[in-house]
C-alpha cells in the first residue's frame, strides 16, 4: 500500500494536518517544512491525484466560482510611463494577460510605486484576494524595490536580477542575439566588427553579450579582432559621442553590433577599414525599425512564456525557491535593412 | 426587501449547448474543444464561440469539473498520458549504462508523475529503430510529448512529423532544430571553473576542445573561458587548442610549452587522447578540472551536471506544451538553463599561492 499522510506524520512527529499543510507549502516555519518534505521523499510519498483534484475543487467551490488569480507586478506606475513611455511593458503584458487566460487564470496587473502600492500593501492586497503566483515583470533597479515573504509565493523573474532571491528566470536571449547579428553581418560581407553595449547591461545579464561576441570572434582571423566597447552607466547620446569616437578610430570597425538603437546616426559619419560608412545592427528592436538592420525579440512571448512557467510552479506547488532554478531565454529574429547593406557583391568585383 | 435577483439569474447558468446554440448552432462538444482552444477546431470558431460563451457568462461548473476529473483519472483512463524520452539507444538496458542518460530518464519519471503524465523509454537507433518508423509507432501509440535525451551529433536525421508533437530538447547535440531547449549552464559553469582553478592556485588554464564535437555545451564552455580570460592579464591568457585526428605529440608539447600550461580544462575523451599524444608523466604534472565529470570516478575534479534536473525540467516544459496544445516547432525558439555545480578531486590538487 502506498504510505498515507498520516504515515508521514508519525515519521517526522507532527500531526497529520501539519503534513498536508507543509506540503502544500503553507505557513510553519522553514525547519518543519524540511523535516516533513525529507520523511515524506523517505516513505516515497505521493499524493492522490484524484482525491487532490476533489479536494481542491471542493474548497474553491466554496469561495464562489472564482478562477485562480495571479499578478503582474510592475515598479512603474502608468503615471510614470508604464503605458506610454516604455512600449517593452505594454507588449510583456499583453502576453502575461493572454496567456494567463489560455491557462485558466485571471490576471491583475498591480504597480509598485508613487500613489500605488509599496512592498506591506502589496502583500496585505496579495494576501486579501488569494493571490500565490507572482510575475515580477522587468522590475527597473533604481525605482521602488520589493521586499515579500517569498515562501508564500510562487515567483517568476523577467530579467529584474537585482532581486536576490534564485527564483525561475524568463528573459530575452542576449547571448543568441549576439551571436546571430555577428554571423548575419560576417554573411553581409563585413569583417572587422564590434560590439558596443551599456556596461550596466553587461552586469545584469551576466556578460552574456560579451561572452557570445568573443565566442564569435574567437572563429574569425586574428588580424580582423575588434575590441568591445562598454557604454557608461547614465550615458547620453553627447557623452556616448565623446566617448565612442576615439574608439573607432583606434580600432576601425567596418561594422558595430549593439544593444543601443541609437548608435546608428552616431557611428555612421566615420568609415572603416573598407572604407565604407560604418555599418551597423540594433540587437533590442521591440519591432522592426526600417532603417535599421538588426535583431527584432518578441516580449508578448517572453511575457506569455512567464506565465507557464508560474503554472507549472503553482501546480506542483513550488512556493519560495523552486526545487530547480532555471534560465530560460527567447532567442529573436534576424532582419535586413539599410543600416547593414550588403557588401559581399562589391567586395567579389573586386 | 433585499432583492434576491443575483441567485435568481444564476438558477439557470448558462450551459456550453447554450454557448453553442447562441453561437450559430454547434454541438456542444464542440464547445468543449473551443474554450480548451483544441486545435482540431478552426480558429474562426473557436474565436467565435470563446466570444459568445464570455457574453453569455459561461463559467464551467466546479463540481461537474470535479465530478468528470475523478470519472476521466480514476476510471475510463487508467493509463497516464505518456511523454515519450528518445536516445539512440538500442535499448533501455544500452540507455541505463550511460549514467546521465540513466539520470535524465529517473528525474524525467518523477516529475512525469507528479503531473500525471509517465515517461516512456523510445530507442532510436540505426539498427534498430529508424525515426520515420518511430513516428509511426508514436503516432499509433497516441503519444504526444517527446523528449529528445542527449541525441548523438552522427544520428541520421529526424524526420518526424513535428505538428503532431510538443517537442523538447535536451542538450542539443545533432539536433539543429528550431525549438525549445534545456541545457546545462555550461557558461556559467565554465566560469566558475576557472576561478576555482585560479583559486586552487594555477595561473595558466588551457581548454582543450575536439574538433567535430562542436556542441552547445562546448560553445558555451568555450564562451565562458574566453569572457573570464578578460578579466586576466595577458601574459596569462591560454589560446584554446582543438585536438583533431592528426594531432601531433609535438603539436600538443609546443601548445604546453608555449603558454606554460599549468591546469586542463576539458572532457575526459580529450584528456585521455592528450595523455595518449604528451605521455602520462607530462599530463601527470598538470592539474586536470573535466568538464563534466558524470562518467569519471569520485577523484576527478570539475563540473557536475545534474541530470535529473535536465530531465525533469524538460518533462515539466513538454506537459505545459501539452496542456496548452502547442503542436509543432514554434515560431521562436527558447533555451532554459539548469544550473551546474563544481566538485574539487585528487587530479586537480592545491598548488599553494
Amino acid at each position: 500500500m502506498n504510505p498515507t499522510i498520516k504515515d508521514v506524520a508519525r515519521a517526522a512527529g507532527v500531526h497529520y494536518a501539519t503534513v498536508s499543510r507543509a506540503l502544500r507549502g503553507m505557513q510553519h516555519s522553514q525547519a518543519t517544512r524540511e523535516r516533513v518534505r525529507k520523511a515524506a521523499d523517505r516513505l516515497g510519498y505521493t499524493r492522490n491525484p484524484t482525491f487532490f483534484a476533489l479536494s481542491g475543487r471542493h474548497t474553491r467551490a466554496a469561495v464562489s466560482l472564482q478562477r485562480e488569480c495571479i499578478a503582474m507586478i510592475s515598479n512603474r506606475s502608468p503615471e510614470e510611463g508604464f503605458y506610454k513611455l516604455f512600449p517593452h511593458y505594454r507588449l510583456l503584458a499583453k502576453g502575461v494577460i493572454s496567456q494567463a487566460a489560455v491557462l485558466g487564470y485571471e490576471c491583475d496587473l498591480l504597480f509598485l510605486d508613487r500613489g500605488r502600492h509599496d512592498s506591506k500593501s502589496l502583500y496585505r492586497y496579495l494576501k486579501r484576494n488569494k493571490i500565490r503566483g507572482l510575475v515580477l515583470a522587468a522590475l527597473e533597479p533604481d525605482r521602488r524595490s520589493l521586499e515579500l515573504p517569498w515562501d508564500e509565493f510562487c515567483v517568476v523573474k523577467i530579467d529584474s536580477q537585482h532581486i536576490k532571491p534564485a527564483f525561475t528566470f524568463v528573459s530575452v536571449d542576449q547571448f543568441h542575439y549576439t551571436r546571430l547579428a555577428f554571423e548575419k553581418m560576417c554573411d553581409l560581407g563585413y569583417r572587422r566588427i564590434g560590439l558596443v553595449v551599456g556596461s550596466e547591461d553587461e552586469r545584469a545579464t551576466g556578460d552574456l553579450h560579451t561572452a557570445a561576441f568573443l565566442l564569435a570572434r574567437a572563429g574569425t582571423p586574428l588580424k580582423d579582432w575588434v575590441n568591445p566597447f562598454y557604454l557608461a552607466p547614465g550615458f547620453g547620446t553627447p557623452q556616448a559621442r565623446k566617448a565612442l569616437v576615439p574608439w573607432l578610430q583606434q580600432e576601425k570597425p567596418d561594422a558595430v553590433i549593439s544593444n543601443w538603437t541609437q548608435i546608428w546616426q552616431l557611428v555612421r559619419p566615420f568609415k572603416g577599414a573598407n572604407g565604407q560608412p560604418v555599418a551597423t545592427a540594433a540587437m533590442c528592436m521591440l519591432t522592426h525599425i526600417r532603417a535599421l538592420a538588426g535583431i527584432v525579440g518578441d516580449l508578448q512571448l517572453v511575457g506569455k512564456r512567464s506565465v507557464t512557467s508560474l503554472a507549472s510552479l503553482l501546480q506542483t506547488g513550488q512556493y519560495g525557491t523552486p526545487r530547480i532554478k532555471t534560465n530560460t531565454y527567447i532567442q529573436g529574429k534576424w532582419h535586413d535593412g539599410p543600416s547593414a547593406p550588403s557588401v559581399t557583391a562589391g567586395l567579389s568585383k573586386t | 426587501m433585499t432583492p434576491r435577483t443575483k441567485s435568481a439569474k444564476t438558477l439557470h447558468s448558462v450551459t456550453m449547448a447554450d454557448v453553442g446554440q447562441q453561437a450559430g448552432g454547434y454541438h456542444h462538444s464542440t464547445v468543449s474543444l473551443a474554450l480548451r482552444n483544441h486545435p482540431g477546431i478552426s480558429k474562426a470558431v473557436r474565436k467565435l464561440i470563446q466570444e459568445t460563451a464570455k457574453q453569455l457568462g459561461y463559467r464551467r461548473d466546479p463540481m461537474l469539473a470535479a465530478f468528470n476529473e475523478y470519472r476521466t483519472q480514476g476510471q475510463v483512463r487508467k493509463t497516464r498520458p505518456v511523454i515519450a524520452f528518445i536516445a539512440n539507444f538500442p535499448s533501455l538496458h544500452g540507455l541505463e549504462a550511460s549514467a546521465a542518460h540513466r539520470a535524465m530518464l529517473k528525474g524525467g519519471s518523477v516529475i512525469a508523475r507528479m503531473l500525471h503524465h509517465r515517461l516512456e523509454f523510445f530507442p532510436l537507433d540505426e539498427e534498430v529503430m529508424t525515426a520515420r518508423r518511430l513516428d509511426v509507432v508514436l503516432h499509433a501509440r497516441g503519444v504526444e510529448g517527446l523528449v529528445f535525451g542527449g541525441m548523438n551529433s552522427s544520428a541520421s536525421p529526424l524526420d518526424f512529423t513535428w505538428s503532431r508533437y510538443s517537442t523538447i530538447g535536451i542538450e542539443g547535440a545533432g539536433l539543429d532544430l528550431f525549438g525549445h531547449f534545456v541545457e546545462a549552464a555550461f557558461l556559467e559553469g565554465a566560469r566558475t571553473a576557472i576561478r576555482r582553478i585560479t583559486e586552487l592556485g594555477y595561473r595558466r588554464i588551457g581548454l582543450v576542445t575536439i574538433r567535430g564535437k562542436e556542441t552547445k555545451r562546448s560553445m558555451l564552455i568555450q564562451a565562458g573561458v574566453l569572457c573570464e580570460q578578460t578579466l586576466l592579464p595577458a601574459d596569462r591568457r591560454v589560446t584554446p587548442f582543438e585536438l583533431t585526428e592528426t594531432t601531433s605529440e609535438s603539436e600538443v608539447r609546443q601548445w604546453l610549452c608555449r603558454f606554460k600550461v599549468d591546469a586542463v580544462l576539458t572532457s575526459q575523451i580529450a584528456w585521455r587522447k592528450l595523455t595518449v599524444l604528451a605521455g602520462r608523466v607530462r599530463m601527470q604534472t598538470l592539474g586536470w578540472a573535466c568538464t563534466d565529470v558524470v562518467d569519471s570516478t569520485h577523484d576527478v575534479a570539475g563540473i557536475e551536471v545534474d541530470y535529473e534536473a535536465l530531465g525533469a525540467v524538460a518533462v515539466e516544459q513538454a506537459v505545459m506544451l501539452m496542456r496548452v496544445y502547442k503542436r509543432g516547432l514554434p515560431d521562436e525558439a527558447s533555451i532554459t538553463f539548469v544550473p551546474i555545480t563544481w566538485r574539487d578531486g585528487s587530479t586537480l590538487p592545491f598548488r599553494g599561492l
